[in-house]
């Protein structure tokens, strides 16, 4: 009788198992970039929702985190989100939202400057998330910048695909930003706008701006909306950068004596009092020494 | 013959059923340090903690370090501070700050399961346990609080099973200090470095500045510092004997991530058509513009008469992938608070006390170098020992050396843990004689990276110093300030300017 599987086969399948479970076990450290010709298994051009969704199954866990994001334009352009189908009455000039990770969002833009009523209906999927220190995700948001370019080459029928990418800080360029001015640059319809991205930091967000409009038929509106995934209302975080002149850090953390901070103001002149005057301020003895002021919040 | 074969054959099925269980284990089950002890004392510890221990937080004065220190470990890291320490939790931007609360968690956790094992009640009283160097207490804490072993680590994963130890110790920590008001736990199976992040970190996303990176300084003939790339700061000085040597300072982070975007604008090709929109309408209602309904926008089929396209050169794309960040530091961060800082006594007098060590351990360690004697030497107090030279003469004369060490200790502070760009960072340098004799010819060089941009005039040095800025390669300035005078035994020179980040 001949026997199913010969010796040589089941030997060979031991071995095969035994060095790929010690493979296993040491393929756990990250490989290097790879060099020479790739192809590339996401591009630029791809319908929105697929890259986010290649995300969200690999490369560690991003489900669940809704990522801070800011969306600026140009002066009187305002954005709002839609929410269950439609959009919200009050639109921002600076929406902050946190949005999931490979979720495609549509949001609609309004106020465009010398083109009054038009309204433009751009998506925005997010395909990975920052890591920011705990209690400062609010400060560190995704700024998702429309320029006045951009609004102009949608409404005449160009579609526009920006991909905004996380600057490695060793190629940065050496130019002063602020959170408005996200800098982009154009790169030409042969070369891939995602690719070009990776090659420079670490992609985030891709946004797609075109002339579509949503569609009378409500069965085409879930479509139209990707879904309608949740979003967060967020407001916008108080940062240093931001602050009026004469408050500072100090007063955030008025529990921490501090002497150099500049925010001291000078002692009083000592001013002999004859008669009879109006009592001044209470003299309360502070911790931190004499002259120092409890902090008055100015917003 | 026939039996022999069959017995082969079992044999051999055996052997794929064998490896086949290792393959699953090796697949499903990482194979690590999983240590027995510790998942037992695990099941015990959740169960009586609450219930033993009333107090966790009041334990910690009576405890003396019980730690015994790894010989990876500075001796800054190993030893928690033997004084109980004041506790700062602030909300800044709903952030909490967890320094001695973590350690004090982790000492309370520490006694629990000492507690669980000896099965006594009231563990609060309880002596020193004794912890082998072995136990993961040890580990763990050389895991996440020493920069040295974390800057080995680099940003690799460590394996898994080492994964789930760290990730149930912080859950015991975590149960632990929920009572005490520490919110540090971390619970993720991925590189966690301490308390920064649950999720991990991406090196991208921050900006150092400090330390030796190429570890390539060094000093030419001409007496130029070369060799210091972008990031680095050192300081070179000469000993009495001549002797020239360069000192990196620690490595400072801050959080700051900058964002850029490509964009590409497509149109129709010849022969397709585009829909753009010609004319729109406010929709009016009975008394007012309705805002609120979608303007009904007329649009109008168009298509391009002729293509005009340039074709650009294909064969130009430069693949130029940025520099991948490997081996970063764990980020060391300050605190927010520069006054705290400026007034610890190791910046006001040079002295490194007990009770600073967690905030120093928090912020910058200064780097400080450790040379191997031929003979075992004990080192007290951050002395150098002395060698014993035996000269063979006749007489059994004993001539002792002293050796002779001017040695600097750079120790790099930031005022800021994150900064968004646009924000002012003020950075603190701190250089100080810890060495048996003055040094002269002290310049220090810091080279900062190309999204710090210096602030003119904004510089201040405690002692005499010449201060130069020249261009470098990023797009930012390199500083040196190259002091005047000697540093004698114990002198220190103090030194800050401010940076904008970009």
């Amino acid at each position: 009788m001949r026997k199913p599987y010969s010796l040589l086969w089941t030997s060979s399948i031991a071995l095969g198992l035994l060095a790929c479970g010690g493979e296993r076990v040491s393929a756990q450290l990250p490989g290097s970039p790879p060099t020479g010709a790739t192809h590339q298994l996401f591009r630029g051009d791809m319908p929105p929702g697929v890259v986010g969704g290649a995300r969200l199954q690999r490369r560690g866990a991003v489900q669940n985190y809704y990522q801070p994001v800011r969306f600026s334009g140009p002066d009187g352009v305002r954005f709002a989100l839609a929410d269950g189908g439609v959009f919200q009455p009050n639109s921002e000039p600076q929406l902050h939202a946190g949005l999931l990770i490979g979720a495609v969002y549509r949001f609609k833009i309004t106020g465009i400057p010398n083109e009054p009523g038009l309204e433009l209906f751009p998506t925005v999927e997010i395909i990975d998330r920052t890591y920011p220190p705990p209690g400062q995700a609010n400060r560190f948001p995704i700024p998702i910048n429309i320029d006045r370019f951009d609004l102009q080459d949608a409404s005449e029928g160009r579609m526009v695909t920006r991909v905004v990418y996380l600057e490695d800080p060793t190629t940065a360029l050496p130019l002063p930003e602020t959170l408005d001015t996200a800098r982009s640059f154009d790169v030409s319809q042969q070369q891939d706008p995602l690719e070009v991205a990776d090659q420079l930091g670490r992609p985030v967000a891709i946004i797609r701006i075109g002339s579509l409009t949503p569609p009378n038929e409500p069965s085409l509106l879930p479509r139209f909306f990707f879904g309608g995934p949740p979003w967060l209302l967020m407001t916008p975080a108080r940062s240093a950068a931001v602050a009026t002149p004469g408050e500072g850090a100090v007063t955030r953390t008025p529990h921490i004596p501090r002497t150099d901070d500049g925010t001291l103001e000078p002692q009083p002149m000592y001013r002999p009092s004859f008669g009879p005057q109006a009592p001044g301020p209470p003299q309360i003895a502070s911790p931190y020494g004499p002259g120092y002021s409890t902090p008055t919040y100015q917003r | 013959m026939n039996h022999s074969k069959q017995a082969i054959q079992s044999a051999a099925s055996a052997a794929v059923l064998a490896s086949a269980s290792l393959f699953v284990g090796g697949c499903v089950m990482p194979q690590g340090d999983a240590n027995p002890a510790l998942t037992v004392a695990q099941h015990l510890a959740p169960e009586n903690a609450i219930e033993t221990l009333p107090a966790p937080v009041t334990t910690v004065a009576a405890r003396p370090t019980n730690v015994t220190p790894s010989p990876t470990v500075g001796p800054v890291m190993a030893t928690p501070p033997a004084a109980p320490v004041q506790t700062v939790a602030y909300q800044d931007e709903d952030s909490v700050i967890q320094t001695a609360d973590f350690l004090q968690a982790e000492g309370a956790t520490k006694d629990l399961r000492q507690a669980a094992r000896d099965q006594q009640p009231a563990a609060a009283t309880k002596a020193t346990p004794n912890v082998t160097p072995n136990s993961p207490q040890s580990v763990r804490q050389v895991g996440w609080n020493d920069p040295i072993a974390a800057r080995r680590a680099g940003f690799a994963p460590v394996p898994a099973a080492r994964h789930d130890n760290l990730a149930q110790r912080h859950d015991n920590s975590c149960r632990e200090s929920s009572a005490s008001g520490c919110s540090c736990c971390s619970k993720s199976p991925y590189f966690t470095s301490g308390p920064w992040n649950q999720f991990g970190i991406d090196p991208n996303e921050f900006l150092c500045d400090g330390g030796d990176l190429g570890d390539n300084a060094h000093v030419r003939q001409d007496d130029k510092i070369v060799g210091i790339d972008l990031e680095d700061t050192v300081v070179r000085y000469t000993t009495e004997a001549g002797e020239i040597h360069v000192q990196p300072s620690n490595r400072v982070c801050i959080y700051a991530p900058r964002f850029a975007a490509v964009r590409r604008v497509t149109e129709a090709a010849a022969g397709g058509r585009i829909v753009a929109a010609q004319g729109y309408d406010l929709p009016e209602g009975p008394l007012r513009i309705d805002i609120n309904q979608p303007s009904s926008a007329v649009s109008s089929q168009d298509g391009p008469e002729r293509q005009v396209l340039a074709r650009t050169p294909d064969a130009m794309r430069e693949l130029n992938r940025g520099v991948p960040v490997e081996a970063v530091d764990q980020p060391l961060l300050a605190e927010d608070v520069l006054a705290v800082l400026a007034n610890l006594t190791l910046i006001t007098r040079g002295q490194l006390t007990e009770a600073e060590k967690p905030w120093l351990s928090k912020g910058a360690l200064a780097a400080e170098t450790w040379s191997l004697q031929e003979n075992v030497a004990v080192t007290v107090n951050e002395l150098k020992p002395f060698e014993q030279i035996h000269n063979a003469a006749a007489e059994g004369l004993t001539v002792y050396e002293f050796p002779d060490a001017g040695r600097l200790r750079i120790c790099k502070l930031a005022d800021k843990q994150n900064a968004l760009p646009g924000e002012i960072v003020t950075f603190l340098l701190r250089v100080d004689n810890v060495g048996d004799s003055p040094v002269r010819n002290v310049v220090l060089t810091d080279n900062l990276t190309t999204r710090l941009e210096y602030v003119e005039d904004s510089q201040t040095c405690s002692v005499g110093a010449v201060f130069d800025t020249e261009a470098n390669v990023g797009g930012s300035l390199r500083l040196s300030w190259k002091l005047t005078d000697t540093l004698k035994v114990g002198e220190s020179a103090s030194i800050r300017f401010q940076c904008k980040v970009r």
